[in-house]
């Protein structure tokens, strides 16, 4: 990735990170805002809703308070004061007063506890209710719910008792409403609010028991807090969950006087108001965001490209540099750190051109000492036979011409030899001075080693030399790469022959060829001395060796092979551990 | 004490002899208003047990001893096996429409009446033959099921008696055979102002003026929950788990009596015989913990008393572990409360009425009555309930309706009946 991309992309994360935080920071402060204000106004609607039920209440006990007062209830009480009062003729009382004051459940007990007459329940006459009698002072009660048997099944009343003295004990008058559909429609509410009550009748949930303007999927989402609440009777606030933005449900148990759960209370209070602003809050910082995000790309995009033009005119700068154009100078447009840096590299490179034309001039003295130094050397040796073969054919044509024919026959054969020696030097020379373009075709480079190895092998296992083995580890998935063949095989020969030279004690040569990606490698590994790093460094240098009799050209002639391949060679090795040539060529 | 005032004391007493004799002395004339639902609502008077004695009547009548007197019929012979009978038909009757009536014109319904007896013509004699005795002839001729009728043009049918039936009215016969009726009219409503109102035992409390009296007849209907599917263990847990008494004393104000069978006290004489106390134990026991599915009942639809007598039943068989499912009668049921009227005051006529009634087959007539009447109630699953009589709220004004209803048959004598104006 480019310096102008990471800086682009740097800046644009910061932007986009700081417009998003500042965004969201400010969404949801004024989110919690309005969560608030819309928390006090649930609070509100529920105590709202909570007064209109005690108002409810307050109404059911007025009316049972007006019939415990009505003519009929006090012809009863009288009756009832009598001996062996016969309270038959009444038995149809409760379900005209229940009429009379509009109330759903209305039960006349007397003071037995038997049922005199009773209005949601006509038949159950004579039948005890054992719970009226076990309390006397039913006014401080007040309201209260109560689950009421009925023919057909379990129903909740809104129930207050009034107690009449007769002269046999009380006269009992409970009355209330029904907590049906048409109750829940008569409370006044609030715009926004529904109610929805579950009434508590069965051991198990029941969506029968359920009253509310609510459709089956809302009452199949509420149905699992009603299930929390029947587990564990307490208050509790849930965000209704979708299709239902923004609504919350405040579910409220309701008790009876035993504190029975009886019924739970859902006041629903619409959120959509809140849900809109919440929804504009979250567009308008969508917007913000997206505006600063792309505010910042194109700052960025400003930003880094002028950031990084110096930069990128010195990075172009260095690479012509690299590639050898030596004379490339950095522009400095600026005094700031990129200015400095750019003159900075400048005067570098300056020094580097002069560093390097120095170290030139030393390396070609040092070349030229080394190649005197390697051509005394090496025609110092056949020199040396040329010189006392001439003096001893001097010696003898003047101490003994008898023998000079004889002598110089022999001389002769000594000096032709030096003479090959010396030409062979000299070759050998010549030979790396014409090294020739190389003539590319298609090579397999496994068959090529085992063809220069098949030539080695005979050697190392010739009796009377040193005990050389050889070894190879071929790459069957190697293809064939364009190369000249002649010079590779060169190449790979003196590499071996060096591995041989390196092992006088006898050991072991290692051949592997691998197949790289785009690459085909030849490794050539020894198990000699090794070398030292310092002569690892020099080792291709032209007329380097580190033998008695070497030239110093082998090595630099495989380099030379292996760089008209457009290749690379390397060495790895360390003392008393062996060596490894390895070759990578363009596969 | 001087002659003339003795004398004038007798004068007195002869003065307020007339004067309260001709207070008490019947008068003809008026419209007698009638007001029972059930009779203005829908059912005919011709249809109704309790007045269709005033549109048809009976060869034959029961007296108050029950023994069986001529009333369109003059007389009757039979033979000695009592296979063949002979009965002559009162001169001077008339049908509604002034036609006499003979031997000719009753062989109709009489055959109608007797399905598995030949009637046939004996000049003005109708003779009845079956190849089995009869010896109850008499008995069947006094059944509601046996009045003579006269089939008419547009096959509608014409009685004999003192009353013929408009619209919700009954006009007097002026050819009655007997006597003309004291009332020119008896119209029937179902509320409103009237002179004589049928009480109901049950629904919405109803304000009687004061001046009323409640006149109740002896309990002639049997109110009964039928059963004929149930399983007989079921049916007797059922059975001992109402409450009849409570039903008698509360719903009915003690005007009706509780039911253990079929026919009344009154009229059997051993309805006593059959009375089983609730007893609440017992019907868990023989549920023997058997977990039942809801029983389906049906009471009659406009019959208030019906409906609070099923309620209670409901209530008491909860105590017993057996839920009732009530509705009006509509559509079949496992269980239907029934009201059966009964038809004869003779405890043999009776049961039969009730066993047609229920569609139940009644034993042979010589089976000892406790026997027959016992055999009905369990092979016919019934669970009787509550005898109901009628009530009435009557205007003083109203006479002769003690006298006129001495007979306890449960029919409204009206053509004994007058109005004061």
């Amino acid at each position: 990735m480019s310096f102008r991309s990471k800086v682009l992309i740097s800046i644009t994360a910061t932007v986009f990170i700081t417009v998003w935080a500042v965004a969201w920071a400010v969404s949801m402060s004024i989110e919690r805002a309005f969560e608030r204000r819309d928390a006090e106004r649930t609070g509100t609607l529920i105590a709202q809703f909570r007064r209109e039920f005690a108002r409810r209440g307050s109404e059911v006990a007025a009316r049972v308070d007006a019939i415990a007062r009505s003519s009929t209830v006090a012809k009863l009480a009288a009756h009832l004061g009598e001996p062996r009062a016969e309270t038959s003729p009444f038995v149809n009382e409760a379900q005209t007063l229940a009429e009379e004051h509009s109330l759903d459940f209305l039960s006349l007990v007397g003071p037995d506890g038997a049922i005199i007459s009773s209005a949601q329940w006509p038949a159950r006459f004579g039948y005890l209710e054992e719970w009226l009698i076990k309390a006397s002072e039913w006014r401080q009660e007040g309201v209260f719910l109560k689950r009421e048997d009925l023919a057909d099944g379990p129903a909740l009343g809104l129930i207050a008792v009034r107690t009449i003295p007769t002269g046999n004990g009380l006269l009992y008058v409970s009355g209330g409403e029904r907590m049906n559909q048409e109750f829940m429609d008569s409370l006044l509410l609030p715009q926004g609010m529904r109610v929805l009550l579950y009434r508590n009748l069965d051991p198990s949930f029941s969506s029968r028991h359920l009253i509310g303007r609510f459709t089956e999927d809302e009452v199949k989402r509420l149905a699992p807090m009603i299930e929390e609440v029947r587990r564990q009777p307490h208050e509790i606030m849930r965000s209704l969950p979708d299709p239902a933005p923004g609504e919350t449900a405040t579910l409220i148990p309701l008790q009876g006087r035993g504190q029975e759960l009886l019924a739970v209370l859902l006041v629903t209070n619409s959120g959509r108001d809140l849900a809109a602003i919440k929804a504009q809050v979250r567009r308008t910082a969508l917007l913000v965001t997206a505006a600063g995000v792309l505010f910042g790309i194109l700052l960025s995009f400003w930003t880094a490209s002028r950031v990084t033009k110096p930069i990128r005119r010195l990075a172009s700068t260095v690479r012509e540099v690299a590639k050898g154009e030596w004379s490339a100078r950095a522009a400095v447009d600026s005094k700031d750190e990129i200015g400095q840096l750019a003159e900075d590299f400048n005067r570098m490179t300056q020094q580097l051109i002069e560093n390097r034309e120095r170290m030139l001039q030393a390396e070609r003295v040092a070349a030229w000492r080394e190649l005197a130094r390697r051509l005394a050397h090496e025609l110092q040796n056949p020199l040396f036979p040329l010189q006392i073969t001439i003096e001893n054919l001097q010696r003898v044509r003047e101490s003994s011409p008898e023998q000079f024919e004889e002598v110089f026959a022999e001389s002769t054969a000594t000096l032709l030899a030096e003479l090959d020696h010396l030409k062979a030097i000299v070759g050998r020379f010549s030979d790396f001075a014409k090294m020739p373009a190389p003539q590319l075709e298609a090579v397999r480079i496994n068959d090529l080693v085992e063809e220069v190895m098949r030539l080695f092998e005979a050697q190392a296992q010739a009796p009377g030399s040193v005990r050389i083995e050889t070894a190879l580890d071929l790459d069957e998935g190697l293809r064939s790469i364009q190369a000249d063949p002649e010079q590779l095989r060169r190449a790979l020969r003196n590499l071996v022959l060096n591995a041989m030279d390196a092992m006088p004690g006898g050991g072991r040569v290692m051949v592997r060829t691998r197949a790289l990606p785009g690459k085909a490698a030849i490794e050539v590994s020894d198990t000699g001395q090794g070398l030292t790093r310092e002569e690892c460094d020099r080792l291709f240098t032209p007329y380097y060796t580190t033998k008695q009799h070497g030239t110093g050209l082998g090595l630099a002639i495989v380099q030379s092979v292996v760089s008209d391949h457009g290749g690379s060679i390397a060495v790895e090795s360390e003392p008393g551990k062996g060596a490894t040539f390895r070759i990578e060529l363009k596969a | 004490m001087k002659p003339r005032a003795w004398r004038s004391l007798a004068l007195s007493s002869v003065l307020c002899a007339a004067l309260l004799a001709a207070a008490t002395r019947p008068r003809y004339g008026g419209t007698l208003r009638l007001q029972m639902p059930e009779l203005a609502e829908g059912i005919e008077p011709s249809q109704h047990g309790a007045v269709v004695h005033l549109i048809f009547e009976t060869l034959i009548r029961l007296d108050d001893r029950l023994q069986p007197r001529a009333h369109l019929a003059s007389g009757w012979q039979h033979d000695s096996s009592f296979k063949s009978w002979r009965i002559s038909l009162r001169p001077g009757v008339t049908f509604h429409d002034g036609s006499p009536l003979t031997a000719a014109s009753a062989l109709e319904s009489i055959a109608a009446a007797l399905p598995g007896a030949t009637v046939s013509l004996e000049r003005q004699i109708i003779v009845v033959q079956s190849e089995s005795p009869i010896p109850e002839l008499l008995r069947d001729l006094a059944q509601t099921h046996a009045a003579v009728w006269k089939r008419t043009a547009e096959g509608g049918r014409l009685g004999t008696g003192p009353f013929q039936s408009n619209p919700g009215t009954l006009v007097a016969n002026e050819a009655y055979w007997a006597a003309r009726p004291y009332l020119d009219a008896v119209s029937m409503s179902a509320a409103g102002s009237a002179d004589v109102i049928a009480v109901p035992f049950a629904g919405p409390r109803r304000v009687m003026p004061e001046r009323l009296r409640i006149w109740s007849s002896a309990p002639h209907e049997l109110l009964a929950i039928h059963a004929p599917e149930l399983d007989p263990v079921i049916a007797q847990a059922l059975s001992l788990s109402i409450d009849r008494p409570s039903m008698a004393n509360v719903l009915m104000q003690r005007r009706g009596a509780p039911a253990w069978s079929l026919i009344p006290q009154w009229i059997s004489g051993r309805a006593f015989l059959f009375e089983t106390p609730r007893d609440l134990d017992r019907a868990r026991q023989l549920l023997g913990g058997m977990r039942l599915a809801p029983i389906s009942m049906t009471y009659p639809a406009s019959d208030a008393l019906a409906r609070a007598v099923a309620e209670r039943a409901a209530v008491n068989a909860r105590d017993a572990g057996i839920s009732l499912q009530l509705s009006a009668q509509t559509g079949s049921a496992q269980l239907r409360l029934v009201r059966l009227r009964l038809t004869a005051i003779d405890p043999d006529a009776a049961l039969a009425g009730v066993a047609g009634m229920l569609g139940v087959a009644a034993p042979s007539s010589s089976v000892e009555l406790y026997e027959r009447e016992r055999a009905i109630v369990h092979t016919g699953r019934v669970i009787p309930l509550l005898f109901v009589p009628d009530v009435f709220a009557i205007d003083p004004r109203v006479r002769g309706w003690d006298a006129a209803h001495r007979s306890r048959d449960g029919r409204l004598h009206l053509e004994d009946v007058w109005i004061e104006p």
